[in-house]
């Protein structure tokens, strides 16, 4: 007996050979791109944690405005603080370059070699991977650094310059202009000392946790103060050159995740309208097995087999091309940004539960329940095809004044409209798949256009002190920045507060003047990523300073340039207890080119932020890439299997039409049409609720990254989003009609009974 | 000069094979027959005999293997699929033991899927109070008896006025009652409208209230007799 059933299997299947493939098809595509990009942005996180861990990864460094013996500062700051004096100077190289060089590390931020070695000699320099591929430099090249002739000894790495920045505010790293190497000691100790930054680098010992790292870092930052002219200080944790790489791994695993999420839920909803789909097909024969002495269980085995090994091949295809060959995709796009060793494969087990036994689980659970359920009918019901809910069937409204073709139409809606409620809420899943990849896209190039639009000017320079009177321009303005830390999802984000002058041009539309000490204004970006209302208290630290401030907030702007918070020049002022008059940055229409480089923190111009825009989404491009057109794929294979299981529902009457003389034609105005305008309408309706939904869930999306911008999409991904709905509804609908016309009449009669 | 009486229905030599090769199942193995118009026909024959194979071929619905099939002298070109959906379009109704009612439409909808295809339809207020379902008209086929059912679906064969009905068990699926109703209804189908009317079926007391007999064995005709003394439908037994 139960040979019989499994013979049956595979016709079972080839019967419903399109709706399976669906399945199959939408499966291994979210399981590969979720998989890929998951794999390789762990690799990328195991290969740095590695990283951190060998060439011992400083936990911060700090800049003082003179140089001063390290021993000192270790016994200032206590013994599980190590120390090392790492100066630099940036010098000038061929292609109008600068390279930054240090002497070799050997304590902390210890460099890796990628190709042949350090440098043995004063003739030598070692450069950084990236910086040497985008000048074509290789190993044995002559170039010109700081006035003399190195020869490259190796290609290295250094742990502290993942992503180059000349600044830790820089947005950019340019690997055009800017690069880092190492020199030998004594083309270093050659150097102009005046033109030195004294840095020195520090590592806690034993392995700290984040609360007590925190502590850590203000008790330096005390101390430091206190004792010497401290210019700058960054914890690892706040330092873009190497925090900006884990928040984009962490930004690519979490965007795989949500569209994991999602595809599993349309995954869910598509399992369940199948097996819907297959009871109501199938329900007179699941009835005679009953009624000749077969066992639920049995019959619930037969009808999960196909489901579930379906389910477990295509998810086992998805995860093995996604582990093995479509993770390399996006681990070349991070190897390529990102300045870290050969990548290390890390192979996540957690993947295997997730990505298979998740479709796996979903599939048999999802058909447990639908058919459990329909078993305990009676035989004879089954048998019947009675399978629907126990209500009286109305006597219909006569519809007098319709049209026949209209009142076709609508009663083969109304009476079906449990297959076009499914439709639809597949319409809406789908397009959110659609929604979320194009959207990534735009909202990347919306960012690009509007960032450099909201730079506060042209130039903007951060400085170490205030300069001399006469170098800064009157037209310029002078204002007091000031970088803060608020708690963000069990971890600290930086907050830029901006003090206004009172005598403001560029930030005039703030309205700062009314502000009391405890009042401030906030970014709309700030507000969206931290969740903040207008009245909110908001608790910010100041890194350097220490400074505690509990203000509420009054105002929320828009201010798209990031995180940033304002108030008066003078409230700022006194909370870093600097004198009235003070200012460390400035912003101006025009170059100012007076200023001594070794008194610039770090400058910023209009175009500096549009590269970095742009860059950040040639990084992401394989991301956005791959989720637009995975995205697309499922779209088209849901709307198929979608309308596949509309049309099959009624195939038989379109075959009985044909029987009577219906020309096709006619036979798509009365059922065809009426689901491709279902479709189409649902598609253009729910644009906006599918934007709304993604605005809700965006900020989420984005919590691993330090900055954040809006979600947005526009006219041509919403007129994509219209074509591709229809472009998907018609082909498919071409192909189903095609197969119902296929259908031989005598056949249709047939199956009637 | 013998004066030759024009036919409705002329088979010639139709043959109708499934299958290639080894396999190949010769259906119908050269039929000939001829109905007049007006005619009530019964083929009868047991199962496998090729009665429904021939209800299907003249209702072009399937395709010949050789011989042809004249409908009021035209021959049908079972190859032309144009000509073949305006010939059932125009001239045939269809009337089948499971009904084939469409559940989402009304019994008086159900009606009026063949009528929009009519061009000399009936008048369907006074086709359904014929047909005694003038009060269930706005019913659904589920909350209709399978005499209603059928009635509707003779309703929806009628409709547009066919030249030729064909039907397929009409009563295989009803009890002894309900099935003399319909084949009253068709009784009088015939007469009112003087339509020639093909019905294939098992049941041997259906014959007598025919004009002519067919007895279908193994794809060949045994037996076409003109039946000389009709018995009227309500007093058919069986």
């Amino acid at each position: 007996m139960k040979n019989i059933l499994r013979k049956r299997l595979p016709r079972f299947f080839k019967r419903n050979l399109g709706i399976y493939m669906g399945m199959s098809l939408f499966i291994i595509m979210a399981v590969v791109f979720c998989t890929s990009y998951i794999t390789a942005n762990k690799s990328a996180r195991a290969t740095y944690n590695k990283m951190a861990d060998e060439n011992r990864m400083e936990d911060g460094f700090f800049i003082l405005g003179m140089k001063a013996d390290a021993s000192d500062i270790e016994r200032l700051l206590g013994d599980d603080t190590e120390i090392a004096y790492a100066p630099y100077i940036d010098l000038e190289s061929d292609k109008d370059t600068e390279i930054r060089v240090y002497k070799n590390r050997t304590d902390i931020d210890i460099p890796f070699v990628l190709e042949g070695s350090l440098p043995k000699s004063d003739k030598e320099i070692a450069i950084e991977r990236l910086f040497a591929e985008a000048q074509s430099y290789s190993k044995g090249d002559h170039i010109m650094v700081g006035g003399e002739y190195l020869t490259v000894s190796g290609i290295i790495g250094l742990p502290d310059y993942v992503i180059s920045l000349k600044s830790t505010g820089d947005l950019l790293a340019d690997r055009k202009v800017f690069g880092v190497a190492i020199v030998g000691d004594g083309f270093f100790d050659g150097l102009d000392e005046s033109k030195m930054t004294y840095q020195y680098i520090y590592k806690f010992n034993g392995t700290p946790d984040s609360e007590e790292i925190n502590r850590k870092n203000r008790d330096i930052v005390k101390k430091l103060g206190e004792n010497y002219f401290l210019t700058d200080f960054c914890a690892i944790a706040d330092n873009t050159r190497n925090n900006s790489v884990v928040s984009k791994m962490e930004m690519n695993i979490n965007t795989a995740s949500y569209f994991m999420i999602f595809a599993m839920l349309i995954a869910a909803f598509l399992f369940a309208l199948v097996s819907i789909h297959t009871f109501e097909e199938e329900c007179s024969f699941v009835g005679v097995l009953i009624a000749t002495g077969y066992k639920k269980g049995a019959i619930l085995k037969h009808y999960l087999t196909i489901p579930f090994w379906d389910t477990f091949f295509s998810s086992g295809i998805g995860l093995l091309l996604g582990l093995t060959v479509v993770y390399k995709i996006p681990a070349g796009s991070t190897y390529n940004y990102n300045g870290l060793p050969e990548l290390e494969y890390h192979l996540d087990p957690m993947l295997f539960v997730l990505m298979m036994g998740g479709p796996v689980l979903a599939v048999t659970v999802i058909n447990m329940a639908v058919f459990l359920k329909k078993l305990n009918l009676t035989p004879l019901k089954l048998i019947r095809k009675d399978i629907g809910k126990e209500k009286k069937v109305k006597t219909a409204r006569e519809m007098k004044n319709v049209g026949f073709l209209n009142r076709f139409r609508l009663r083969t809606f109304l009476r079906n409209k449990g297959k076009y409620i499914s439709l639809v809420i597949g319409v809406f899943l789908a397009g959110l798949l659609v929604m979320f990849g194009l959207g990534m896209s735009s909202s990347f190039d919306d960012y690009i256009d509007t960032l450099p639009e909201s730079a506060i000017a042209s130039y903007q320079y951060v400085l170490k002190a205030p300069l001399q009177d006469g170098i800064i321009p009157e037209s310029a303005e002078k204002d007091t920045i000031s970088s803060y830390e608020i708690a963000y999802k069990n971890r600290m984000l930086a907050v830029n507060v901006i003090g206004i002058s009172s005598d403001t041009c560029y930030l005039k539309d703030i309205n700062v003047k009314s502000l009391k000490e405890n009042e401030i204004i906030i970014s709309n970006i700030m507000a969206e990523k931290l969740g903040i209302h207008k009245g909110d208290v908001i608790e910010i630290d100041n890194k350097l300073t220490l400074h505690n401030w509990k203000p509420t907030v009054v105002e929320i702007i828009d201010f798209n340039l990031g995180i940033y918070a304002f108030t008066t020049q003078d409230i700022l002022n006194l909370n870093l207890q600097k004198e009235p008059g003070y200012y460390n940055v400035v912003f101006s229409d025009n170059e100012i080119t007076g200023i001594d480089e070794r008194m610039i923190a770090g400058s910023l111009t209009k175009d500096k932020i549009a590269d970095s825009a742009r860059q950040m989404k040639t990084l992401m491009a394989s991301l956005i890439v791959m989720l637009t057109f995975v995205g697309i794929v499922c779209y088209i294979i849901v709307m198929f299997m979608l309308t596949k299981m509309v049309i099959d529902k009624n195939a038989l009457n379109i075959s009985l039409l044909k029987v009577f003389g219906y020309k096709n034609k006619e036979v798509n105005k009365l059922y065809l049409s009426q689901t491709e305008v279902i479709i189409i309408l649902s598609v253009i309706i729910f644009i906006p609720l599918q934007y709304l939904l993604m605005t809700r869930l965006w900020p989420n999306m984005l919590s691993s990254m330090s900055g954040y911008f809006f979600f947005k999409i526009n006219p041509v991904v919403i007129a994509a989003i219209v074509i591709l709905g229809t472009v998907s509804c018609l082909v498919t609908n071409m192909i189903h009609v095609r197969h119902v016309r296929n259908i031989e009449m005598t056949e249709a009669l047939k199956n009637r009974e | 000069m013998l004066l030759r009486k024009k036919m409705f229905v002329e088979v010639k030599n139709l043959k109708k094979d499934y299958g290639t090769g080894e396999n190949i199942i010769h259906v119908l193995k050269g039929l000939n027959f001829q109905l007049e118009k007006g005619e009530i026909c019964t083929v009868l024959g047991p199962s496998g005999a090729g009665k429904s194979t021939l209800l299907n071929l003249i209702g072009g619905i399937d395709t010949l293997t050789s011989g042809e099939i004249r409908i009021a002298g035209k021959l049908i070109e079972l190859d032309d699929k144009d000509g073949l959906l305006e010939y059932r379009r125009d001239h045939l109704g269809f009337v089948f033991q499971f009904y084939n009612l469409i559940p989402d439409l009304t019994v008086k909808e159900n009606i009026e899927v063949c009528g929009f295809l009519g061009k000399n339809n009936l008048d369907i207020n006074k086709l359904l109070s014929d047909l005694g379902l003038k009060e269930h008209q706005n019913k659904f086929p589920r909350q209709l008896s399978g005499g209603q059912q059928q009635r509707t679906s003779i309703g929806r064969a009628l409709i547009k006025a066919p030249t030729l009905l064909l039907c397929d068990e009409p009563t295989g699926a009803l009890d002894y009652e309900t099935s003399k109703e319909i084949l009253e209804l068709l009784e009088r189908v015939n007469h009112e409208y003087n339509t020639t009317i093909l019905i294939v079926t098992h049941n041997e007391a259906i014959s007598h209230m025919s004009d002519r007999i067919i007895h279908l064995k193994d794809g060949r005709i045994t037996n076409n007799l003109v039946n000389p003394r009709k018995t009227a439908a309500r007093d058919l037994t069986w």
